[in-house]
């Protein structure tokens, strides 16, 4: 074990229920090949390292521009004392020369900076997840693995998968599918529960959006569902990319000629990534978007109930907590 | 009910009082229970009585609608209502009371008892003990005045505002500065040093009213005749033995007569209206009220009637308010529930509305508190007459039953306007009854959940027979105690950590004694301390101290109650009293306690850590020197207190340094109390919640080293700090709570945790939910209050109070509905971190 691979995680987030079976801690790794422009994880699509920085934490004392090697200015302009509102500059400049060395978030003493994408080894990775055994044990909960795409670092994944396993603990994984087929038999085999996150079936469409080809993934994930592990496809209803009847009735109609009745659950669009466009010093297209109505998604639910599909769920899922 | 209730003004009803006071006045010679059954009685002959209309169980505590029962001769409430009676109408929710009434408080009512309450006593027993300089040197005095005003200054002129409310804009009359000057010297009498308070009552407690609800009260007065015909035998000079278990059958008797009352008015209003469903409540009303208390109840409604009337006598004699809870109606009520329905008499639906008005009425129940209060406590609503559910019966099976579920139904129904339900949990709970729970409480809010297995070994721990303590209930806020068998006198003693940890820190200096109270204690130099065990002892010799005051002080306001205000009513319904022809508050019950409240567990971990980690260890700063940072609440060290709040390992996370600090601290206070016994020869026990008062602590301490600033509040019961960063999840914090040893805390903790509402939304959170609860009760955990709030609620019914007047929101153990809390502690329900994620 001692070359397994290092991976990079960008938040631990304990006691959730939304991403699998009762209690669970989801394991955010860092990373996606996709760029869709309404994730909202963005801090998630780079693979590296970045210096998330809070504003409103910030107490303006610059212990972060003495410790930074690289004269980066971390933070804004400089000002600290003299103009505290300037703290809430997001302006990205700062960040240019910024090699997320990680120094000046250890220096800052209010946990304004916090490095998202640090190097984790698995064994110590899935140490600390263990903590809370007895109680992914007594709510049948367990570790999720979500990103970014966590399939984008295989071999990391794979490793922390099997330490939790071998601990009796439940694994699961949330992936929009956007690796390479030839790992989806190892993903079979060594997670306990795929959650697919199934954006839309017009593959021509995806490419114009996402800037990648699907095909991939809706193989994938007929490949998945002729299998035998358990799995759950989830649908965000994106405003203007899938939320329309068509769309809607599109994928309905794939999911209906897949191999068994899908697991469907589907989740309304929400706008808190917006508030990480500060934090990450990065713009977000879908700022001004609304967020899924409940009507909207009940509709939907309907509809895509109408066409033979069960679904499940209809309810905002939250983002990575931190921001 | 529910929206006559909401909308009703609060009342001051002064009968009780009146009553009381010439009764009293009138037999001064008596023997003190005697002349306390006689006050009762001449209380509930005369007061005027109602019965409301929609009302199918009958009988009223006070001649008005929304009023209590108000206790003038404790003291503690003749003082407040001195202070408050000028502002009563500016109230955060105004109170209503009649010019009559007015009148004769000033000419009747406190001439009479100015110095005969408790308080009084008690007062004279604390100097004479040396516990507080009853006239203070004018050098003390005007010192006293000096730090009040210092310390008025530092805090500013909006959290003064927030502390006392109307008092704080009302205008200074000549009476006001009067009773302002003589008040402020009289709150030495309730808070002995900064760090500890002493109240005149004695605190929550389980009445029997399972055994009224059982037996019927006749019996109990047969046996309370047998037992002086006995006395008369084997003990004949025992004076007070006779005139206890006389005063217990005057007592009784007049419990059953203020029942025929009802019966005689229902009786006659029922001949004055015409035949329909109006005359037919009017009438089972009086047929009821002629069988109970009297007689066992023959069916589920009178078993009901039986319960309220035997606990509103309850809270008429005791005049305290909020003191009793109810125990186990799931129990006591179930025989009678099942006859009826294997009868076909009841319908679940009129079971649960029976239900229900049970609990509105437990809940109609005002009081004005003072001001200082009203920042943390609500009024309405602010009813702690627990109802406890669920869990093991006696001889260990598993006690939750149909009628359990109803109680739910009921709880649900009416939105959880009855704030008290604790929801019992242990291991062959039935999933079902769980799952129920949460749904229930995801809309409602208002239920506590306990975990029965570290509960009963606690109980067992302080001397309670196995099937005595699985038969327990809560009372008071989250307090355990046996069901009618235990004196435990909950609520009343409190001391708070962190102003021991400031008063260690400064050699007694601060927090200043600015009510007058005498010198702080000074537990020796920082400069001498190399090591951080040095350090401890410093700190441990500064709790013994406050420790040893607190116990001398709730000894003396216990021998004063023991003289004054025995409470034979209260008595005759507890196990043991009349075995022992004691009164309780002579220790007559079966089992008897003190329990001390300690707030701030949490901020004094993580000061007690930060310290070491800090001074000790890294040697980043000298320990006077930390010291004279907090005094200055950092100001020029921001630097340094984000390092204090972020770095050191903390309380609540599941680190095992803060376990293992956390353990330690209530070793030393179980330590330093388990050896000694109170008046009535009963143990110390421990107890660990706040119910708010850690926002108004949080007002009068300067800065502590864990980063806390002046004015921010304390941890709130057992519930990490506030500064307490949510990384570590719900699970982190249950791990920690978990870890805390029963008999080290056995009177009760509070945890209070926040979901998001969607936490709850789906069958699967509520699942998880479910089976985290269970998870934390595994681990050894004794009690959660979960609350379900989303914070744009909070933040719209602050905006719009008007439009919320129905959302409920526990406070450490009670709920209370949002609107009537004040600015702080809504601030505090809003700013508490969130552990959903
Ligand atoms: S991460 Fe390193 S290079 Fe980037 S701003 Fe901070 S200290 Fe400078
Ligand atoms: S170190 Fe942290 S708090 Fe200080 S200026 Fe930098 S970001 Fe702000």
């Amino acid at each position: 074990m001692s070359e397994a691979p290092a991976g990079r995680v960008f938040d631990v987030s304990r006691g959730r229920v939304d991403d699998g079976p009762g209690l669970r801690t989801v394991v955010f790794l860092k990373g996606c090949p996709g760029r869709c422009p309404w994730c909202h994880n963005p801090e998630g699509v780079s693979f590296a390292p970045e210096i998330a920085f809070d504003a409103t934490r910030c107490i303006g004392c610059g212990e972060c521009v003495r410790a930074c090697p690289r004269n980066a200015r971390p933070g804004g302009p400089g000002r600290w004392q003299l103009d505290p509102p300037a703290r809430s500059d997001a302006s990205a400049d700062w960040r240019s020369g910024c090699t997320a060395c990680g120094r000046c978030v250890d220096a800052c003493p209010s946990r304004a900076r916090r490095l998202a994408g640090r190097v984790r080894q698995p064994e110590e990775l899935v140490r600390e997840l263990l903590v809370d055994a007895d109680f992914f044990a007594g709510t049948g909960g367990g570790v999720t693995f979500s990103g970014g795409e966590p399939l984008a670092q295989p071999a990391f994944l794979f490793a922390a998968a099997a330490g939790l396993r071998r601990a009796g603990v439940h694994v699961a994984v949330e992936t929009a599918g956007l690796f390479p087929l030839r790992l989806l038999d190892r993903l079979t085999r060594e997670v306990d529960l795929v959650l697919w996150d199934l954006k839309h079936v017009d593959a021509a469409r995806l490419r114009r959006t996402i800037g990648r080809d699907l095909r991939g993934p809706l193989t994938g994930l007929r490949r998945l569902s002729a299998g035998s592990t358990p799995h759950e496809i989830r649908v965000t209803l994106v405003p203007g990319f899938n939320d329309g009847d068509e769309d809607l009735a599109a994928m309905a109609r794939w999911l209906r000629d897949g191999p068994r009745a899908p697991q469907v659950r589907l989740l309304a669009f929400h706008r808190m990534a917006a508030a990480k466009q500060a934090i990450f010093g990065r713009p977000y297209e879908y700022a001004g978007a609304a967020a899924t109505p409940p009507a909207r998604l009940a509709a939907a639910r309907d509809l895509l109930e109408a066409e033979g599909i069960p679904v499940r769920g209809g309810k905002a899922r939250a983002p990575s907590p931190a921001g | 009910m529910k929206q006559r209730m909401l909308a009703a003004p609060y009342e001051i009803c002064l009968a009780r009082a009146l009553h009381f006071t010439r009764a009293h006045r009138e037999n001064e010679a008596l023997d003190p229970h005697l002349r306390n059954a006689l006050a009762l009685r001449r209380t509930l002959e005369r007061q005027k009585i109602a019965i409301e209309p929609d009302e199918l169980l009958a009988g009223s505590k006070t001649e008005r609608f929304l009023a209590a029962p108000l206790p003038v001769e404790r003291g503690d409430f003749l003082r407040s209502l001195q202070l408050e009676l000028d502002v009563l109408e500016r109230k955060h929710r105004p109170f209503r009371i009649s010019d009559a009434d007015r009148e004769a408080f000033w000419n009747e009512i406190l001439p009479y008892w100015d110095g005969r309450t408790v308080r009084d006593r008690k007062a004279r027993t604390w100097a004479e003990a040396g516990i507080v300089q009853p006239r203070p040197s004018a050098g003390r005095r005007l010192r006293g005045w000096l730090d009040a005003v210092r310390w008025a200054f530092q805090l500013g002129p909006e959290a003064l505002r927030k502390l006392f409310g109307a008092n704080f804009d009302a205008p200074l009359t000549l009476r006001r500065v009067r009773n302002l000057h003589a008040l402020r010297h009289e709150l030495a009498f309730n808070n002995p040093t900064p760090a500890t308070s002493c109240f005149d009552v004695q605190g929550h407690l389980s009445l029997g009213v399972d055994r009224a609800v059982s037996r019927g009260m006749e019996a109990i007065i047969d046996d309370a005749r047998e037992r002086r015909a006995r006395l008369d035998r084997e003990e004949p000079g025992d004076e007070r033995g006779r005139s206890f278990l006389d005063a217990v059958v005057i007592s009784l008797e007049a419990a059953i007569a203020y029942a025929a009352r009802f019966a005689a008015l229902a009786g006659a209003m029922a001949a004055r209206c015409a035949e329909g469903p109006e005359r037919r409540r009017l009438e089972s009303i009086a047929e009821h009220c002629r069988q109970v208390p009297r007689h066992r109840p023959r069916t589920f409604h009178e078993a009901l009637q039986s319960a309220w009337m035997t606990q509103l006598v309850g809270e008429i004699q005791y005049g305290a308010h909020d003191v009793f809870a109810v125990g186990r109606p799931d129990q006591y009520l179930l025989p009678f529930f099942r006859a009826d329905r294997a009868a076909g008499r009841l319908a679940r639906p009129r079971a649960v509305e029976l239900l229900q008005e049970f609990f509105l009425k437990l809940e109609a129940n005002v009081e004005p508190i003072p001001e200082v209060g009203m920042e943390t406590n609500a009024v309405l609503g602010n009813s702690q007459h627990v109802v406890t559910i669920g869990g093991l019966t006696p001889d260990g099976g598993d006690a939750t039953n149909e009628l359990s579920y109803l109680v739910l139904d009921a709880f649900e129904a009416m939105g959880g306007a009855v704030n008290q339900l604790a929801v019992r949990v242990h291991r062959g709970t039935p999933g079902r009854f769980l799952r129920r729970t949460a749904e229930v409480f995801r809309r409602t809010n208002g239920i506590a959940l306990y975990g029965d297995e570290a509960v009963i070994e606690g109980l067992c721990a302080d001397g309670l027979t196995l099937e005595h303590a699985r038969d327990y209930c809560i009372v008071g806020c989250i307090e355990t105690s046996g069901q009618s068998n235990t004196h435990g006198c909950v609520g009343g003693h409190e001391l708070v950590l962190p102003a021991v940890l400031l008063l260690a820190l400064s050699r007694g200096r601060t927090p200043a004694p600015f009510l007058g109270q005498g010198r702080g204690f000074d537990s020796g130099p920082l400069e001498a301390c190399r090591t951080f065990d040095e350090f401890l002892g410093i700190f441990r010799r500064q709790l013994d101290h406050q420790l040893g005051v607190l116990v001398a002080a709730a000894d003396g306001k216990d021998r004063a109650t023991m003289d004054l205000l025995p409470a034979p009513y209260v008595s005759a319904l507890m196990d043991g009293c009349l075995e022992s022809a004691r009164d309780a508050t002579a220790g007559g019950a079966r089992y008897d306690f003190t329990s001390i409240d300690v707030r701030g567990l949490g901020t004094l971990v993580d000061s007690l850590l930060a310290i070491r980690a800090f001074v000790h260890e890294r040697r980043a700063v000298t320990l006077p020197e930390l010291a004279g940072i907090c005094e200055r609440d950092f100001a020029g060290h921001e630097v340094l207190r984000q390092r204090l709040i972020h770095e050191p390992p903390k309380y609540g996370t599941g680190e095992a340094e803060g376990i293992a600090m956390a353990r330690e601290v209530l070793g030393w206070l179980h330590g330093a109390v388990s050896g000694r016994r109170n008046a009535r020869g009963g143990r110390f026990r421990m107890c660990y919640y706040s119910y708010g008062n850690h926002v108004i602590d949080g007002f009068l301490l300067g800065g502590t080293p864990d980063g806390r600033r002046r004015g921010e509040p304390l941890s709130n019961g057992v519930s990490p700090s506030n500064l307490l960063d949510s990384a570590a999840g719900p699970t982190g914090v249950l791990r920690t709570v978990a870890a805390l040893p029963p008999r080290l805390i056995s009177s009760g903790v509070s945890l209070n945790m926040r979901f998001f509402p969607d936490f709850l939304a789906t069958d699967g959170g509520r699942d998880a939910f479910a089976a985290m609860i269970r998870t934390y009760f595994g681990l050894g955990g004794m009690h959660l209050q979960p609350n379900v709030v989303s914070m744009e609620t909070l933040r719209e019914a602050q905006r719009n109070p008007e439009r919320y007047r129905d959302l409920v929101v526990k406070v450490s153990g009670y709920s209370a509905y949002f609107t009537d809390l004040g600015r702080s502690i809504q601030d505090d329900i809003v700013a508490r971190c969130e552990y959903s994620g």
